[in-house]
């Protein structure tokens, strides 16, 4: 298996198993590609054999959706054990999870579900952080989720100033997800623009682009991150103030319901890269 | 128990079930129930999903709308146990069953178990098969004492129904007319390379892979396959199956080691 490649400041896609064909034909179409961890926890097989012909090609990054780290109960040491070894076996650029949980009471529940962020909930989420990255070996990125609800608790955090925390106590990094900000900003009521200007910029490690849709059947509009359709023009305004207030950073486009075809999907990936182009040439 | 436990606790039972008020109570501003109903739908959405992946020829036979009606009922009473679904779902061809009309077409849990045995071929470890070349090097005096691993994940099925003729028949948009009456059938799934086969195989060498698969020796596993037929051309038989790459030239890793 090839050496640790760095995830460059270029825009990256997810891997979807049906562009295999087409990307691998011309793999410098993208900077970089990122999966789902929890889909390669098979032994063998095509997965195995679509990642290893793609690595060879480009920067990988290993995203995981499902270990739980808001999780009040001990992370699930199977889990760990099944990404240390992905890990191992690819070694990726960069490695991500969530600031969420999603099992309960030996349940997986299939979602990134919502913490009360208070001290309690960041010593815990810390301590699992700290666990993940030394189970590892390296640093790890955490994402903000998208959210639809708040609870009600007495002096609650703002969520950016709860990861600045977590990354300053843990060190890990953090990758930021606009669409989701977009969305919770929407959902909870509370400024986009003022939670990414609050975020340490030289802690953001990664950025996510994604699009989401509107709920409008309920008592309330909700936006609900689909990952569905294109990049929409708010996020894209967000990320270039992003990309003004912290520099280029490695940015993935992510498509994970009604997957286009790979020239739509590239096609987004240029618009971030023209972004990065634009603010390498400014500097 | 910590705060953060309890919530989790009493979160989860509202996803899975109705009981929404514990949680509800925790959840601030107004529409606290529609923004709750907005993670219940992406569990519940999520997993049917995941059983449509893993069933999709199922799906096409009940159609989607019982299916997923069938899926979701599942997924809230038995989700997951962890995250990686490769391997979600393995009840769920009996438990489709349970539905009086499913039951009655006769050969759903058996289409069930042929679709989870290719989902587990897909994602087996891969292997080098065993060859003539390999097989001859041995002392023809040990080859009845041999024992021999089959391919990894390979599944045997014994069906009532023609299951892997049904499977075929959804291969094709839309699917061929295929039979609906019962005609014994007896199948080996597996994955020689990156393509899942199902192959049918006669009732004498199912006998002869299950005694091998459980470690029986070949001359054991020979007698098995007399015993269901005095008529197995064991030499033929056995031949056919070496040249299809059902066996592995390493011993088969325990059931499920690579998931967690």
């Amino acid at each position: 298996m090839s050496a640790v490649t760095a995830i460059p400041a270029r825009a990256g896609i997810g891997f979807k198993p049906v562009h295999f064909d087409a990307l691998l034909a011309a793999p410098a179409a993208t900077g970089w590609i990122e999966i789902h961890a929890e889909n390669y926890f098979g032994a063998g097989g095509p997965p195995h054999h679509m990642l290893e012909a793609l690595r060879e090609q480009l920067p990988l990054s290993i995203h995981g959706v499902g270990l739980s780290l808001g999780g009040a109960e001990a992370l699930d040491r199977a889990h760990l054990r099944a990404l240390s070894r992905l890990v191992e076996r690819y070694r990726p650029g960069l490695v991500s999870e969530h600031l969420a949980w999603c099992a309960h009471g030996g349940q997986w529940l299939n979602d990134l579900l919502p913490l009360p962020l208070n001290r309690a909930t960041l010593d815990h989420v810390c301590a699992h952080v700290i666990a993940l990255q030394d189970a590892l070996g390296r640093q790890v990125l955490i994402e903000n989720p998208a959210r639809y609800l708040d609870f009600e608790q007495p002096e609650a955090w703002p969520e950016a100033e709860f990861l600045a925390e977590l990354s300053a106590r843990s060190g890990c990094g953090l990758l930021l997800d606009i669409n989701n900000v977009v969305v919770s900003a929407h959902n909870l009521g509370f400024d986009a623009a003022a939670y990414i200007d609050a975020l340490p910029p030289t802690a953001i490690g990664e950025i996510h682009l994604a699009g989401h849709t509107i709920d409008s059947a309920g008592p309330l509009p909700l936006r609900i991150d689909d990952h569905g359709s294109p990049v929409d023009a708010e996020t894209w305004a967000l990320y270039a103030r992003l990309l003004r207030h912290g520099g280029p950073r490695p940015t993935l486009i992510e498509w994970d319901t009604r997957v286009p075809t790979l020239a739509v999907l590239l096609g987004e990936a240029a618009c971030a890269d023209a972004r990065l182009l634009r603010l390498a040439e400014a500097a | 128990m910590s705060a953060l436990l309890t919530l989790q606790a009493s979160f989860a039972a509202a996803l899975l079930g109705d009981d929404d008020e514990p949680v509800l109570h925790r959840l601030r501003g107004p529409h606290a129930a529609s923004r709750l109903a907005v993670y219940r739908n992406n569990v519940l959405h999520g997993l049917i999903e995941a059983l449509g992946a893993a069933y999709p020829v199922l799906r096409q036979v009940l159609g989607a709308e019982l299916f997923d009606a069938l899926a979701g009922e599942y997924a809230r009473e038995q989700p997951p146990r962890h995250a990686a679904l490769l391997d979600y779902g393995a009840g769920f061809g009996a438990f489709c069953e349970r539905h009086a009309a499913v039951a009655a077409l006769g050969y759903v849990a058996e289409l069930a178990a042929l679709e989870r045995a290719r989902l587990r071929a897909w994602h087996a470890a891969d292997y080098r098969p065993l060859d003539a070349a390999t097989l001859a090097t041995l002392p023809a005096a040990e080859l009845p004492a041999q024992q021999l691993a089959l391919a990894p994940e390979a599944t045997l099925l014994a069906c009532r129904y023609p299951v892997a003729a049904i499977h075929a028949a959804h291969a094709e948009t839309p699917p061929r007319a295929f039979a609906q009456t019962p005609q014994a059938q007896w199948l080996l799934v597996y994955r020689p390379q990156l393509q899942v086969q199902i192959r049918e195989l006669s009732p004498g060498a199912h006998a002869l892979l299950t005694a091998l698969a459980s470690g029986e020796p070949l001359a054991a596993a020979a007698d098995s396959a007399r015993h269901i037929d005095p008529t197995f051309e064991l030499i033929a038989e056995f031949a056919a199956l070496l040249a299809a790459g059902v066996f592995s030239t390493h011993p088969t890793p325990p059931p499920g080691e690579s998931l967690p």
